[in-house]
């Protein structure tokens, strides 16, 4: 990593601490000076104390993946720095408080020790302005302001915006203490830093976090319901949904659990507002059932999966991606059904609406997977995409009677070409109908004749095959002419392209093929793709393979390598790229 | 309404198929009267059907009917009554579904005082897989699960609403049609949850709690001078039921003063169904404040 172009900041500390806050701070310094940053997360599933950890990556080009490296750590308790004393680089800077810390550190690297080590009282600089720790973190960040060669003045004006409604008074306190953090390490410790990366010119961009861009494209396709319970790392999304719930009238109900949640969506869509429901591995395992209720009763539904460690309780903080083969098959029966995977924010935003407008135009379930690390980290969204770009389609509705001709005669599961029938809503005037959960004819009674069942199935069935325009290729990324072609799904897309550019450096030439659109596959528009592969490797945050799996199933592709990670953690490019580099070179 | 479709190319059912006798046809006329007396249009009302030989009855009538899942008919009808408030939404379910399965939707429908009401048809009995003990089944009751008769202490669904903080808490029998509509009509009327407990002979695996058994043992609360506005008598008067010898039918309890979920939500958002949804800007949300 060459300082002139990027580095890591991390803050660690126990949570509670503010280490989550002194990121968000952190961020909007590096967006305000022209800098781009890629922030994530990493924390226990504890409330108080702990581990927590936030990465601040900051480049003048626009980067959208995690690195393995910190450059710049600020630790608000001891037992962080053991923690990440390895991960510092050489000639990289911890910024610690010389009240709390007692052990041996030495300012400049030494043989034990390859990064300086910056002591400052964050801790008395606090007590001394208004006797409690309270301002402690503001004196950190200028400290790294001092180290960094920063000047005050955006950090100041960020303070001021931020805690002016609070009261002038803390705005002050906090101005005290980020000038005495800063001269404390002017007076102290001159000269000692080079100066990196202090100012950028990024094109303009938001900053926002997985989870925002879910809710926000949501709120832009016309949610108007949601239920959920609460379970980590989905309840953000459901949280966002909720702060906007009066601006968009929007009801957010929370349920007594996710069978509930997910029923109350299902009757919601039912009655004709477009609804999603939100959980992780273990809310979805209790939703399953009512995901085949969608399907049978050709109810549009939309269900957000933010994967986590599983089986069971499993990692409840930690990132991965072994949900897929679950979702693609959860429920008992056969129907049919969508599920996307997006990869960074912009994908995020745009195919949650993808998902409702699926629903709603062949009237099915669409689940959309995301993960721990993609829901929680803050990502780059160009300012220049543009965010009304994708209309919302609602299908074939019908009003009221007159459109149909007779109400008697209306058929709420009519046999069509495109398995697709005209749907009614229920206080259509005029017209009632019946639907559920049975076997029905056309006419949503309950019929179990063979003939019946198989007209019914197949006409279901058929919409996987009708939706198929509405299904993209994978999306390639890099020289098309490519050695090598790593394959990614969902998260991983990133990771995958900037080892790409990783391995261009040893002059491997590499592109990525990227799926965010995992079911059902477009396999004409596809197969073509896969056959040009010279030799591919599939990268994936699961212990069995379960994408490359798939590849074999419906392509008949076998990928020449599986690069499989389930330690909790993001793929790092650097990791990718020398697992490239050492198992197939 | 509709009534002229032909059905007669398809093996289907669009009348009931319970079995001759079934207390299910005497709920099926009450509601069907209640509905009629209230003369609501019929593509404003939905039945939301659980599983079972009761949840039926949602593919059975002229109304609109959404046969849902076992247990789970009440938040799918929460969810149809949230998104869109004009529908009179009713549930129709059996003790094995609302009681067993259920239970916990059951009793949040309860404090959450949606404006649904709940029809539960009480067999003590679980018809449709052949008999096996209930949530309401009388201890002893025997079955093929409980072949050396039933341990367990039923529940008192009444009772439980009640406790649940219901602000509707009635009782009628399957056998007594006229009254049983009356109530069903009040409840459909309750600005809030209301439940409707039926005592409901199974003429087919249930030999104990018959009619002739019910009809001994039923009054009409309105006959006696209790009056239904006080929670803590009417959880005195729910707990007749549990000597096995007096049943009680008739509005238990009934408080319209508490607010709907309706009412609370009607203040800060406009129903769902009537919101265009066509370009909604998001670009305030992507600004940070």
């Amino acid at each position: 990593m060459n300082l002139k172009n990027e580095f890591v900041i991390a803050i660690s500390g126990k949570a509670g601490q503010g280490v989550l806050s002194m990121g968000d701070f952190i961020q909007q310094i590096v967006q305000n000076i022209g800098l781009y940053s890629f922030v994530w997360v990493d924390y226990p599933s504890l409330i108080k104390g702990g581990h927590n950890v936030v990465f601040i990556r900051v480049s003048n080009k626009p980067v959208f993946a995690p690195v393995e490296d910190i450059n710049y750590l600020i630790t608000l308790d001891t037992e962080s720095i053991d923690i990440h004393w390895d991960e510092i680089v050489k000639k990289g800077v911890l910024i610690y408080d010389i009240d709390i810390v007692k052990k041996e550190i030495s300012l400049k690297p030494n043989k034990n020790q390859p990064f300086f080590a910056v002591g400052v009282p964050f801790n008395s600089i606090s007590k001394n302005i208004n006797k409690s720790t309270r301002y402690a973190n503001t004196a950190a960040i200028a400290v790294l302001h001092y180290v960094l060669g920063w000047e005050l003045g955006t950090y100041a004006k960020i303070i001021e915006k931020k805690f002016k409604k609070k009261s002038q008074q803390i705005v002050d306190d906090n101005i005290i203490a980020m000038k005495q953090g800063y001269e404390y390490a002017e007076d102290n410790y001159d000269n000692l830093f080079t100066h990196p990366l202090k100012k950028g010119d990024a094109k303009v961009y938001y900053s926002i976090d997985g989870s925002q861009a879910l809710a926000f494209g949501a709120i832009r396709a016309g949610v108007k319901f949601t239920a959920a319970y609460p379970m980590t790392p989905a309840t953000p999304i459901f949280d966002h949904l909720a702060t906007f719930s009066d601006k968009y009238g929007i009801i957010a109900k929370q349920a007594e659990d996710e069978i509930s949640a997910i029923c109350m969506t299902i009757g919601a869509s039912y009655s004709g507002a477009r609804a999603l429901t939100m959980s992780s591995g273990g809310g979805f395992s209790l939703m399953v059932e009512a995901i085949g209720l969608a399907g049978i009763t050709e109810t549009p539904l939309v269900v957000i999966n933010a994967m986590r460690g599983g089986p069971s309780t499993g990692l409840p903080t930690k990132t991965e991606q072994s949900d897929l083969r679950f979702v693609l098959h959860a429920s008992q029966g056969e129907f049919p059904r969508v599920v996307l995977a997006p990869g960074d924010a912009v994908e995020l935003y745009q195919l949650i609406q993808e998902a409702f407008n699926l629903a709603d135009l062949y009237q099915l379930p669409v689940i959309v997977l995301t993960d721990k690390y993609l829901a929680t980290s803050q990502m780059i969204f160009p300012k220049d995409i543009d965010l009304d770009a994708i209309d919302v389609e609602r299908g074939v509705l019908i009003n009221n009677k007159n459109e149909i001709g007779s109400a008697d005669t209306y058929a709420r599961y009519l046999f069509t070409k495109d398995g697709v029938s005209p749907r009614a809503l229920p206080g259509s005037k005029g017209i009632t109908f019946h639907s559920g959960s049975d076997e029905h004819n056309e006419y949503g009674e309950i019929c179990e004749d063979s003939q019946n069942r198989v007209k019914m199935m197949d006409k279901r069935m058929r919409k996987e095959k009708s939706m198929l325009p509405s299904i993209p290729k994978p999306k390639m990324y890099g020289n098309s002419n490519a050695d090598i072609t790593l394959i990614s799904w969902g998260s991983t897309k990133w990771a995958a392209i900037e080892a790409t550019e990783l391995l261009a450096e040893h002059n491997i030439l590499a592109n990525v093929m990227h799926f965010n659109y995992i079911y059902p596959f477009n396999i004409s528009k596809t197969q073509p793709l896969l056959n040009k592969i010279k030799r591919s490797i599939v990268l994936e945050n699961n212990a069995t393979g379960q994408f490359a799996g798939l590849l074999k199933q419906y392509f008949n592709f076998e990928p020449e390598h599986s690069l499989l990670k389930y330690d909790g953690h993001p793929f790092y490019p650097n990791e990718i790229a020398k697992i490239i580099r050492n198992k197939m070179f | 309404m509709k009534s002229k479709k032909d059905l007669s190319s398809h093996y289907t059912q669009s009348t009931p198929n319970w079995c001759p006798g079934c207390g299910n046809y005497g709920i099926w006329v009450a509601l069907k009267n209640a509905l009629q007396e209230l003369n609501l249009p019929a593509h404003k009302v939905v039945l939301v059907g659980d599983i079972g030989c009761s949840g039926k009855l949602a593919y059975w009538t002229d109304y609109n009917g959404f046969g849902g899942l076992h247990g789970r008919s009440i938040p799918i009808a929460e969810g149809v009554k949230m998104a869109n408030s004009d529908l009179t939404v009713i549930v129709v379910g059996g003790d094995g579904g609302l009681l067993g399965e259920g239970l916990q939707h059951f009793l949040h429908a309860c404090r959450r005082n949606v404006n649904i009401a709940v029809i539960l048809h009480n067999n003590q009995v679980y018809g449709l897989t052949t008999g096996q003990t209930s949530p309401t089944s009388d201890p002893g009751y025997k079955s093929s699960t409980t072949p050396e008769g039933s341990y367990e202490t039923p529940l008192n669904p009444s009772l439980l609403a009640l406790t649940a903080q219901a602000t509707f808490v009635s009782a009628g029998f399957a056998g007594n049609t006229l009254h049983l509509a009356q109530i069903i009509k009040s409840a459909i009327l309750h600005p809030g949850f209301a439940l409707v407990d039926i005592y409901q002979p199974c003429v087919t695996y249930n030999y104990i709690n018959t009619y002739e058994y019910y009809s001994k043992r039923i009054y009409d609360i309105t006959t006696t001078p209790y009056r239904p506005d006080n929670r803590f008598r009417a959880m005195k008067k729910s707990m007749e039921i549990e000597g096995g010898q007096k049943f009680p039918i008739g509005i238990l309890f009934q408080d319209e003063t508490r607010p709907s979920l309706q009412s609370n939500i009607q203040n800060r958002v406009l129903p769902l169904v009537k919101q265009p949804i066509q370009n909604i800007s998001v670009k305030s949300l992507f600004e940070k404040e």
